[in-house]
């Protein structure tokens, strides 16, 4: 401020600053002073005619006062020209007289002189100038230095201030983060404690800190190793970093992290520095998520446990369709570890054969679809049998939805299966029973169902002849044919390999070993040669207790029966009897409707008696009428040999006729068999109408047949078939016997679109009764004599050809009867 | 001679005897057959089967046009 001052008096001092005169300024100023000079002069001189020689020197004074020295002596000069040419003589011009010569000097001087002080007055205003100018210079440099002086000074100011706060920051973030710093001199035993590390000792602020302090407070377990590792640390002068326990005086413990790196000062001496941090909530953290992960473990353990113990097969497996975990009772199913099965290449490579393509789009399926439905499978256990598993699993979502886990259960069905198969194939074999198929395909049926059930068997059926105790080929599907043919017809007895046998024991007989069982000695070589090594027979027995035939099991190597293959014999047998029991009644059920179809034809043809004899009669009555008049062509001198020969040859086609009625009457008469035969539908017409001819002539009843051409031959027993034509036409005879007009049969064979044979036979007789289907019953007669059995018996003959019977009343009189038979051959007959 | 019976074994075998003694006679199936036939000349004997297809002999008998001139005779077979 004081050079401030200074400087504003200097540039007040208006009297002695003027500015400094372009130097042009101070010559010309020189010239127009003394050009000024000169004419002030003339115009003095003109008029006053005197000299004024004084205007000049104030014209030199004043070019030098105000231009200098130079401008001041260009006046001199100038002035002296001036003056020698307009005022000394001769005037105007510069040629000088002696006398002159005083004056001039005289002015010259003047005019130096006068120049010279004016110079003089000059320079000394010109340094005191210079003086002022420096002098301001000064005061400029001076302000700036204070400028200066004073930005440093706020700059200064503005660090300590950030220096303060940081210093608080650090306290405080020491205080929060729980982390005191400190340093320490080894050689001079000085510590350095910051606030937080008096916090965390729990020491006063106004203690002075020493080691000894420190090692108060530290845990008497971890006394020994702090103080080791402290004394290491001062001797080795390496940087340390360890735990340790404090216990502080009210009983908490403490644990601190210290880290500390060592220093080394300008004495040489060491200096550590360091952090010392409170962790004791860490320390908390840490051992409660150690125990609580030490519960996790306990609990996946016991996981683990549950999942092994559990007596089910559980499976995990991951998004992309890996299977990572099957529980141990499935891995003791498979007979294999972990590591095994996944060297195997994993649960794929135990599933059977054919269920691998289907399990695995069915796996695809599942996972893109994020749902799994039931599905079954076989796997194959240890001992390389495949048993059925049912397969189900629920998918894991995370919380945004996604898939993470597939958890699933695979339970064994084998049994359910097993099951499922047998009840089957049991329904499969009884709707074939009930069917009427033959008993052959049933039982072949059977065979194959048993090998199907029981893998790698070979099974048989033989059935025992009641009459010859020998047992004759049943069913063996898999046996080889010689064996079968060998055995064909074996006696049973106490020691007839298993069949033979069992049949005799009537219990199970189970040979586990061919090659060395006693009851396998007379057919030992026979069952080895085809590769039989173990057979077990069980009897088929009837609801009787009556033994039917044997079941047997054979195998290609020696094994004796599981519990199920017990079960499964017991059930085949079971259904073998069935088979074989249905049939023989089925037979005998035939066989009564034979032999009732018989005696209704013996009744019937009892009846015929009249008719009959007379239609035998005729052929013989011509035989011997023929034979008689043979002979007379013979008799006298001249015989006739020629008519002699043609009543001959007429007598014996009567004589073979007459046979021939006999022996169609006879097949009548006879027991029919069961058997079937291709039979000609119009031929059994025909011979019924033969033999009835003479029935319907006593009843003056004529015959009108239309028999089809062509018609195809139908499987049947033409003797029943008869019996069939008999019963209807001698039905319509009885229906027109009491009717007074036209008596007339009408036959009719053809062949209708559906390859079936229809047949009608019409009458003209007395009609149907009102309840015309009850004419079919059994005992039902509208006759004085009838049995009431001729249509029953009829209807049911055709039935068993697989025909139907029924009847239509006529439009006009009486009733047609139709039979439609089916040409086509029953597979199962 | 004339006889109607219907079994043609019979009848021809009759017929066949008839001849062995040198009787001609004529033969028919049915009574019919007889009534519509062009004879030649009036039958000496006519033999009828008293069982016939369309008539019974007798009533044959009964109906016959000759019935005053014929001799008759009775089918015993």
């Amino acid at each position: 401020l004081k050079h401030l001052t200074v400087d504003n008096e200097i540039s007040k001092s208006g009297l002695l600053w003027w500015p400094k005169p372009p130097v042009l300024l101070r010559y010309g100023m020189a010239v127009l002073s003394v050009i000024a000079a000169l004419v002030i002069a003339r115009l003095l001189d003109i008029y006053l005619v005197t000299a004024p020689v004084a205007l000049f020197l104030c014209a030199i004074m004043f070019s030098a006062w105000f231009g200098g020295v130079k401008p001041g002596l260009l006046a001199v000069v100038l002035s002296l020209l001036a003056f020698v040419y307009y005022f000394v003589t001769p005037l105007y011009s510069l040629a000088l007289e002696m006398k002159e010569v005083p004056r001039l000097i005289i002015f010259v001087l003047s005019a130096l002189f006068v120049g010279a002080l004016s110079a003089a007055q000059r320079r000394a205003t010109e340094s005191l100038r210079d003086a002022r100018d420096d002098l301001s210079r000064t005061v400029q440099e001076l302000r700036r230095t204070n400028e200066a002086l004073q930005a440093e000074n706020a700059e200064r100011r503005h660090a300590e201030d950030a220096l303060g706060r940081s210093e608080a920051y650090l306290s405080e973030a020491q205080r929060i983060s729980l982390t005191g710093s400190f340093g320490w001199s080894v050689v001079s035993g000085e510590i350095y404690w910051s606030e937080e590390t008096y916090r965390i000792f729990q020491y006063d602020r106004t203690t002075k800190p020493t080691v000894e302090l420190v090692l108060q407070r530290v845990h008497p377990e971890d006394a020994a190793f702090v103080r080791q590792t402290n004394e290491r640390a001062s001797q080795d002068g390496k940087d340390f970093d360890f735990e340790y326990r404090l216990l502080m005086p009210d009983g908490f413990v403490k644990h601190v992290h210290v880290v500390a790196q060592a220093l080394s000062d300008e004495a040489g001496g060491i200096e550590f520095v360091g952090a010392v941090m409170d962790v004791t909530e860490q320390r908390q953290a840490k051992a409660a998520l150690e125990k609580a992960f030490d519960e996790i473990k306990k609990s996946e353990e016991r996981l683990r446990l549950v999942l092994d113990t559990i007596p089910g097969m559980v499976w995990s497996g991951l998004p992309d369709g890996t299977f990572d975990f099957v529980n141990q009772p499935w891995l003791t199913y498979l007979g294999c570890s972990w590591e095994e099965l996944s060297a195997r290449g994993g649960l794929r490579s135990v599933v059977h054969p054919d269920d691998v393509e289907g399990s695995d789009a069915r796996w695809k399926e599942t996972r893109a679809a994020g749902r799994h439905t039931d599905h079954e499978l076989r796997m194959r256990r240890a001992d390389g049998q495949y048993h059925w598993f049912l397969t189900r699993a629920l998918p894991l979502h995370d919380e945004q939805g996604n898939i993470v886990r597939w958890y699933g259960t695979a339970t064994d069905i084998e049994d359910r299966k097993r099951a499922e198969m047998l009840l089957g194939g049991e329904k499969r074999l009884l709707e074939m029973i009930a069917r009427g198929d033959s008993l052959a395909l049933i039982l072949d049926a059977l065979c194959r169902f048993v090998e199907e059930l029981a893998g790698g068997c070979l099974s048989s059926i033989l059935l025992l002849d009641p009459n010859t105790n020998c047992l004759r080929h049943g069913a063996a599907p898999s046996l080889p044919t010689k064996y079968t043919e060998a055995i064909d017809g074996s006696v049973i007895g106490p020691s007839v390999g298993s069949c033979g046998t069992a049949a005799h024991r009537r219990e199970p007989v189970i040979v586990s070993d061919i090659a060395t069982d006693p009851l396998w000695a007379d057919y030992r070589e026979l069952a080895l040669a085809h590769g039989l090594q173990a057979c077990w027979s069980t009897p088929i027995l009837s609801s009787e207790r009556k033994v039917l035939g044997t079941f047997a099991i054979y195998y290609r190597e020696p094994r004796s029966p599981s519990p199920q293959e017990h079960e499964l014999t017991a059930q085949i047998t079971h259904l073998t009897s069935i088979a074989i029991e249905r049939r023989q009644r089925e037979e005998v059920l035939h066989q009564a409707q034979a032999d009732l179809a018989h005696v209704s034809r013996v009744t019937t043809m009892g009846e015929l008696t009249a008719s009959l004899a007379h239609e035998v009669n005729q052929p013989i009555t011509a035989a011997v009428t023929n034979a008689n008049t043979c002979v007379r062509w013979l008799a006298g001198d001249t015989p006739n040999i020629q008519e002699a020969r043609d009543a001959a040859i007429r007598s014996a086609k009567d004589g073979t006729r007459a046979a021939e009625i006999i022996s169609r009457i006879r097949l009548l008469f006879q027991k029919g068999t069961t058997e079937r035969e291709l039979v000609d539908i119009n031929e059994v017409i025909r011979e019924i109408i033969v033999l009835l001819r003479s029935e319907a002539t006593r009843y003056s009843i004529s015959v009108r047949t239309e028999l089809g051409t062509e018609l195809p031959e139908l499987i049947g027993d033409s003797v029943q078939l008869q019996q069939v034509f008999m019963n209807l036409v001698l039905n319509g005879i009885d229906a027109m016997k009491d009717v007074d007009d036209k008596r007339e049969m009408f036959i009719k064979s053809q062949l209708a679109e559906d390859k079936q044979l229809l047949i009608s036979i019409s009458d003209t007789g007395c009609g149907l009764p009102p309840q015309a289907e009850q004419i079919f019953e059994a005992f039902f007669t509208t006759k004085l004599h009838g049995t009431g059995m001729g249509l029953s018996i009829s209807r049911s003959i055709v039935e068993s050809h697989g025909g139907r019977l029924w009847a239509d009343g006529n439009t006009g009189r009486g009733a047609t009867f139709h039979i439609a038979l089916s040409t086509v051959v029953e597979a199962h007959e | 001679m004339v006889f109607v019976i219907d079994d043609a074994a019979v009848r021809r075998s009759i017929q066949g005897l008839l001849k062995s003694v040198g009787l001609r006679s004529d033969s028919f199936g049915t009574a019919q057959e007889f009534l519509t036939s062009e004879r030649t000349d009036g039958p000496s004997c006519l033999v009828l089967d008293i069982r016939l297809p369309d008539l019974n002999g007798l009533d044959f008998q009964r109906q016959c046009p000759l019935n005053a001139a014929s001799q008759m005779g009775k089918d015993s077979l």
